[in-house]
């Protein structure tokens, strides 16, 4: 049975309409008008254990809703949706202590002390027994290379030290499923490659799935076994990755050209 | 509980980290307290054998020294924490956490208050070789452990009543503006600006029983020796029956909220 189970989901925003204007905006004061948004619409997919699937799209097409509807921090509109064997937005204990959800664009550990008073808070929440800590700790922060920075505050860190902290904490208690929303957001050539690497060894050791979300192809490319593509909340595309990896184009073209043709079916 | 109380170290270290701001707090954070006493000596024209309404000056000086301490139980903190996390975003990282929220706010807050009661504790302490002539001593066994049982329900039900006004960010987005508004009217409520005495008998009969007069006003009211055994013991009923109804609507409105939670921001 797959890990991960997605059957006619959607997801409805309600947007305030902000007008233009002095006038207007008075106005807006005692009227309010709202619009419906779809941020996603009908999606159906499935994803094995251990695989990592790479959810691509443009800014807005539905990528971090679907993920945060994976979670269960959104209610979807419509759909049923099973992580785990579990409905995410019930947030039971024994769903939440599988999942990780790593946002590049947020940080969950704490900015004013080191990582590593984070880290014991993350063993004490997720009960990580003493000697799966101390091991998890190290592998990972061997692996990342930021060992010698267990202990300084974190906003003294660069954003690539940080970001890596951040991966350490949400892999610490070994989750069977991580969701990666643009983890290598802003990071330099070197950082990304440290937590592409990271990620791929962590799931050859762990068998872990995961879905990661990212604008920079490369991560996806020598990350991913399978791609989804998704366009105005629609998905376009569902496949291995091998099948967008053709020799007369690179992998980036084969995206673009997917995106094309996604365009002119909608 | 051990992760609970490891949160409430953690925030405490953490509003530990800047040592000047600390400092600056312990010397400016409590003129308001000496500002008050100055301003009833005046009212009482420095006549220690005055009463107005059963107070006497040094009774009404001590009062607003106890009530000024205990109002730190008052989780006022709680409501900010959640309206600027639901209008961030960041309530939807804390959601994956496998812990009881409420619970993990309830002891950060705790955190808080602990940390803003050194200072306060402290300032009083170098101060009280000039005002001890102008406070009432009257500590008992009984009183003290009386306190002790109001200050833990307020806690309690100050947590879960600004918890369920931070929840109206669900609905509100921007809710700060009411917040502050509800923050002067309760303070008003619990008898920080005035004792609940000096309103009209039939208010001090409604407003001794609503859970806002356990935050300050009924224990400097018990510690003064001003209410009954019997009164006490009436009270404590009616305060304990707040905190099951509070709990009951703190769970129903954060349901209701959750499902209309965007998580904003990436």
């Amino acid at each position: 049975m797959s890990i991960i189970q997605v059957e006619h989901v959607s997801k409805v925003y309600r947007v305030h309409e902000k007008p233009e204007g002095f006038r207007s905006a008075m106005k807006d004061l005692f009227q309010r008008r709202y619009i419906e948004k779809t941020a996603v619409d009908e999606l159906n997919f499935s994803v094995e254990q251990g695989e990592i699937v790479g959810l691509l799209g443009e800014n807005g097409a539905g990528k971090t809703t679907t993920l945060k509807m994976l979670t269960g921090i959104l209610y979807p509109t419509a759909g049923k949706v099973t992580v785990a064997g579990y409905c995410p937005t019930e947030r039971k204990k024994d769903f939440l202590k599988q999942i990780s959800f790593v946002m590049g664009n947020k940080s969950d550990v704490n900015w004013d002390l080191p990582a590593v008073d984070t880290f014991r808070y993350q063993q004490l929440i997720y009960d990580v027994p003493e000697v799966e800590f101390s091991e998890n700790v190290s592998y990972m922060a061997e692996l990342l290379e930021v060992k010698h920075l267990l202990k300084t505050q974190l906003r003294r860190l660069s954003l690539g030290e940080r970001m890596k902290m951040e991966l350490i904490n949400c892999f610490l208690y070994t989750p069977k499923v991580v969701f990666l929303d643009e983890p290598t957001l802003g990071l330099d050539l070197r950082s990304q490659i440290a937590i592409r690497t990271f990620l791929k060894k962590y799931r050859n050791d762990h068998k872990t799935t995961m879905m990661i979300t990212s604008h920079y192809m490369d991560d996806i490319e020598e990350t991913c076994d399978r791609v989804i593509l998704l366009q105005k909340g629609q998905k376009t595309f569902d496949g291995d990755i091998a099948e967008l990896k053709k020799p007369e184009m690179s992998f980036k073209e084969g995206i673009l050209n997917l995106m094309g043709s996604g365009e002119k079916q909608k | 509980m051990k992760k609970y109380l490891y949160g409430f170290q953690l925030f405490f270290l953490n509003s530990l980290q800047y040592r000047f701001n600390t400092v600056i707090n312990l010397f400016f954070g409590n003129m308001s307290l000496l500002v008050t006493m100055f301003f009833w000596v005046l009212i009482f024209n420095g006549d220690f054998g005055k009463s107005l309404n059963g107070f006497t000056l040094s009774g009404m000086i001590t009062y607003f020294v106890i009530s000024n301490i205990l109002s730190k139980f008052t989780l006022q903190g709680s409501g900010f924490y959640y309206t600027s996390m639901v209008k961030n975003g960041s309530l939807g990282s804390v959601l994956l956490k496998p812990y009881r929220l409420e619970w993990t706010v309830y002891f950060q807050q705790i955190s808080t208050s602990i940390t803003g009661l050194i200072p306060q504790l402290l300032f009083v302490l170098c101060v009280l070789p000039f005002i001890s002539g102008f406070l009432t001593w009257n500590v008992s066994v009984w009183n003290i452990l009386s306190m002790v049982m109001f200050i833990v329900i307020a806690s309690i039900t100050s947590h879960l009543l600004w918890s369920i006004f931070g929840f109206m960010a669900f609905w509100m987005e921007e809710a700060t503006a009411v917040m502050w508004s509800l923050a002067v009217l309760l303070n008003m409520a619990m008898g920080m600006y005035i004792p609940l005495d000096f309103f009209p008998k039939g208010w001090l009969s409604v407003l001794e029983k609503l859970p806002f007069s356990a935050w300050g006003y009924l224990p400097s009211k018990i510690y003064l020796g001003l209410l009954s055994v019997e009164k006490q013991l009436q009270l404590l009923w009616i305060h304990l029956s707040w905190i099951v109804i509070l709990l009951l609507l703190h769970r129903f409105i954060w349901k209701a909220g959750l499902k209309r939670f965007s998580s904003v921001g990436g």
